[in-house]
């Protein structure tokens, strides 16, 4: 080994209690930036979650996928999951004329990653049984419960032109060609499934897929999970070209029969953000920034201490010859000693700790959210600790890089001078006041003297500690506002009571005076804790016709009214909002 | 031969009322193998002569040159490594390394070179020297002669062009002086090493080949003795 490495592991060794107060400062910022990291991803995770748990745990969906096309799409090397979904077909609504039901067969994996939300009952075990959109049975009479068997007359929808129709709204003169029988059992109430629109004139049933029902002519919607999410668009649409999947040529623009599940796959991080990871990236990359401008200040300190005492010994290599980089190096060797020992300690003690954090507060919060049965958990990825790394490798770097330069300065001389400190101590400077002594007597009036000779020490000392302590609060009130924002989302906010109250600015003054009549009475009831107000003013105005667009202009040309509203009003909503 | 050759040195610190002219205009040569000693009273400017010769700090005029090298054109790295290598230093305070043993004191010149240390050159040392015994000790377990011989081991080490010693016995009794000088005395013999040392005691000068008497930062006298 080196002997300048040598000589700073010896000195490391020797100055013990200096070498772990530098390490505890490297293991505390390294503990709080992985802290940060970790949260982020665990919240950040949770939310994809929660998402796949709403939308579906896929990411794109091929439709009406020819029988022959399945295979190359579930043979896809570029996929890592494949999701099928079977058409089978219309049915007349058996208890009404007037909405349809329109029938998939999932296999498995469809079934469990297609988030269908059971409301009742349960999912098809086999393809005799089947689940119905909840929207099914409301207005039904003699509404059909579970357990019930029901026989259906499959077919097509015809337009009085001949057309096949499925999402289109019923039209006048459209009937129904039956071709032939299917009987079910139901098995269970699902929430609007995915391929059921409000809109849409039926509901959606979802069987169990059979390789029975299988026939050359089928159609299919197939969803996948792909290995590359971040090349989803691209490798999609290529896919789509390589199977013959033409875009819509009624569409305006090229348009492949894809649809992606865009809300997961934002959370994702493809193709621009939501708000979400776009808020929480940025607040700990400032946090981090802080934590980090506050942890380099700190650490700088401890190593400006250890090269001020190594000072002489720099001093004397450079005269036996040492060059000013191999004393820069000895000192950043230092650092880097000093980083292996702690960065890693900090990095797990971070992602220790946010651990037991997110165990205390994911049960609450558990309890609190009605967002099913997801628990905020710790989620512990590489490349976080790969940046955490990197961040703290940085941090370390700046903190030594100046005591370093410092230390490859001292000259010589500098080390052969024994009363250099001595010399350096201006009497004025360290003067004390009378009244020292006499309160705190010699010992007192020594120490202060020090404290004042070593005045930039003491003061570097004090800074590193406020900053420590401000670094503290703002980690920890970050992960309460995190915490905090979170409910929010979830949580309704803190009130019992909301009563709107709308207002016309032009409305007579006895209503105004019988709204703070109200005000007052509300403030007076016993029992209440708190009253918000909650202001919203809603102002109409006179547009002239030629500023508006034209295109727009020719829409509501036969609106008169549009154009010219009475008079302007001024809508005020106060709500009071009472817990 | 001429190994150090001195042109012209001018040093003052401070500036204004303050200003101490320490060299003024110095020149003055020296052969290989000659033992030159330097005397002169306190303040006289014989330390900061030999930090100049030392290249431990720079003049404010003049030049040195060393084995034919005017090692103040040398940039700072430039210089620290000719420092390593050709000029070995020894002080009045030893300037050891608290935290390394003997033996690596003395090696640190070839170590900070990042070269092998010649195991027989080190023995050879530690044997002349007579620390055979201490070669594990630290700096601080060893008495006052003890730890100047180590400074002279570590300034032996390089085989250097000038050994150069800023009263080498300043802070020792009268019996380990005697074996301090003599010890120098014994390399400058055995290895023709050429050696300037500061000295203001008059009987330890007298051993010298030569007597160069410093007063005010002038060279007044230039005596060869032997
Ligand atoms: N760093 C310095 N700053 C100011 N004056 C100095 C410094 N070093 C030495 N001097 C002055 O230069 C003169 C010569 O000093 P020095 O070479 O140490 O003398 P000697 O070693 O002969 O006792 C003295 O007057 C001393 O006070
Ligand atoms: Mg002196």
């Amino acid at each position: 080994m080196n002997i300048l490495k040598k000589l700073t592991l010896k000195y490391l060794k020797q100055n013990k209690k200096r070498t772990i107060v530098t390490i505890i400062g490297i293991i505390l910022s390294g503990a709080m930036i992985s802290a940060v990291a970790t949260l982020a991803v665990s919240f950040q995770q949770f939310m994809l979650k929660v998402e796949i748990a709403n939308s579906g745990n896929w990411e794109a969906m091929y439709e009406n996928v020819e029988q022959d096309k399945v295979k190359y799409l579930e043979d896809n090397v570029k996929f890592s999951e494949v999701m099928k979904m079977l058409q089978i077909g219309m049915a007349q609504n058996p208890y009404s004329d007037e909405h349809f039901l329109y029938i998939k067969a999932y296999d498995e994996k469809a079934l469990e990653n297609m988030a269908l939300t059971v409301e009742r009952g349960r999912l098809p075990q086999n393809n005799k049984e089947i689940c119905i959109s909840a929207s099914f049975f409301d207005g039904n009479d003699n509404e059909p419960k579970i357990g019930d068997t029901i026989t259906l007359s499959m077919g097509n929808r015809i337009s009085s032109d001949g057309y096949e129709l499925i999402s289109a709204p019923e039209e006048e003169g459209e009937t129904f060609n039956v071709t032939g029988q299917k009987t079910y059992t139901i098995c269970g109430i699902i929430s609007r499934p995915d391929f059921e629109k409000s809109s849409d004139p039926f509901n959606g049933g979802v069987t169990l897929l059979d390789s029975s029902d299988i026939s050359e002519n089928s159609k299919w919607d197939v969803a996948v999970n792909v290995k590359r999410v971040h090349s989803i668009y691209e490798d999609s649409e290529e896919i789509a070209e390589n199977l013959g999947l033409y875009p819509d040529t009624n569409a305006e623009e090229n348009v492949y029969p894809i649809t992606y599940n865009t809300s997961v796959l934002l959370y994702k991080g493809v193709n621009g953000t939501n708000g979400f990871n776009e808020m929480l990236y940025s607040v700990c990359g400032i946090l981090i920034l802080i934590i980090m401008v506050g942890s380099i200040m700190v650490i700088y300190n401890s190593f400006a201490i250890s090269v001020q005492e190594r000072k002489k010994q720099f001093g004397m290599l450079s005269s036996v010859g040492a060059t000013k980089k191999q004393i820069q190096k000895s000192v950043l060797y230092e650092g880097f000693v000093l980083g292996c020992i702690g960065i890693p300690i900090g990095i797990l003690a971070g992602i220790g700790g946010i651990g037991i954090t997110i165990r205390i507060v994911g049960e609450l919060l558990k309890s609190i959210i009605n967002q099913g049965n997801w628990t905020l958990e710790l989620v512990i990825s590489w490349p976080t600790i790969v940046i955490a790394i990197i961040l703290m490798a940085l941090t370390i770097y700046f903190s030594v890089r100046l005591p370093a330069k410092r230390a490859s300065k001292i000259t010589p001389i500098e080390a052969i001078r024994q009363t250099d400190d001595i010399k350096e101590v201006n009497r004025k400077k360290i003067q004390t006041p009378k009244w020292i002594r006499k309160v705190f007597g010699i010992e007192g009036e020594l120490a202060l003297k020090n404290l004042k000779r070593s005045r930039k020490r003491y003061r570097t000392t004090v800074i590193s500690l406020i900053i420590s302590i401000v670094l503290y609060v703002s980690v920890s009130g970050f992960v309460g506002y995190l915490f905090t924002g979170f409910n929010s989302m979830y949580v309704n906010p803190e009130y019992d009571y909301i009563i709107p109250y709308s207002l016309y600015s032009d409305a007579d003054t006895v209503e105004k005076e019988q709204i703070q009549n109200f005000e007052q009475e509300i403030k007076q009831t016993e029992r209440i804790e708190k009253i918000s107000y909650l202001y919203k003013y809603i102002t109409t105005a006179t547009i002239p016709k030629e500023k508006i667009d034209p295109r727009l202009q020719e829409e509501f040309s036969n609106d008169a009214n549009f154009f010219s509203p009475p008079k302007m009003k001024t809508v005020l909503i106060k709500y009071l909002l009472i817990s | 031969m001429e190994i150090l050759r001195v042109e012209d040195l001018c040093k003052t610190y401070g500036k204004g009322e303050t200003e101490v002219k320490a060299l003024n205009h110095v020149s003055f040569s020296v052969e290989k193998g000659e033992f030159v000693a330097i005397i002169g009273a306190s303040g006289s400017g014989k330390s900061t002569l030999l930090h100049i010769l030392g290249g431990v700090d720079r003049p404010n005029s003049g030049k040195v040159y060393i084995d034919g090298t005017d090692i103040y054109s040398l940039n700072n790295d430039e210089l620290a490594i000719f420092r390593r290598r050709q000029i070995g230093l020894i002080y009045q305070f030893y300037n050891l390394i608290p935290i390394l043993n003997v033996e690596e004191n003395i090696s640190l010149p070839v170590l900070l070179d990042g070269k092998e240390v010649d195991a027989g050159r080190l023995n050879e040392i530690v044997d002349t020297l007579g620390l055979r015994d201490r070669v594990k000790h630290l700096p601080n377990q060893l008495s006052g002669g003890q730890q100047q011989r180590v400074s002279i081991g570590r300034s032996l080490m390089n085989t250097p062009a000038i050994i150069l010693a800023d009263e080498p016995t300043g802070n020792l009794d009268s019996k380990n002086s005697k074996e301090i000088l003599e010890l120098l005395k014994f390399s400058n013999k055995k290895y023709n090493q050429t050696i300037i040392m500061i000295t203001h005691d008059q009987e330890l000068a007298l051993e010298a080949d030569r007597i160069l008497t410093i007063d005010d930062g002038c060279i007044v006298k230039n005596e060869k003795i032997r």
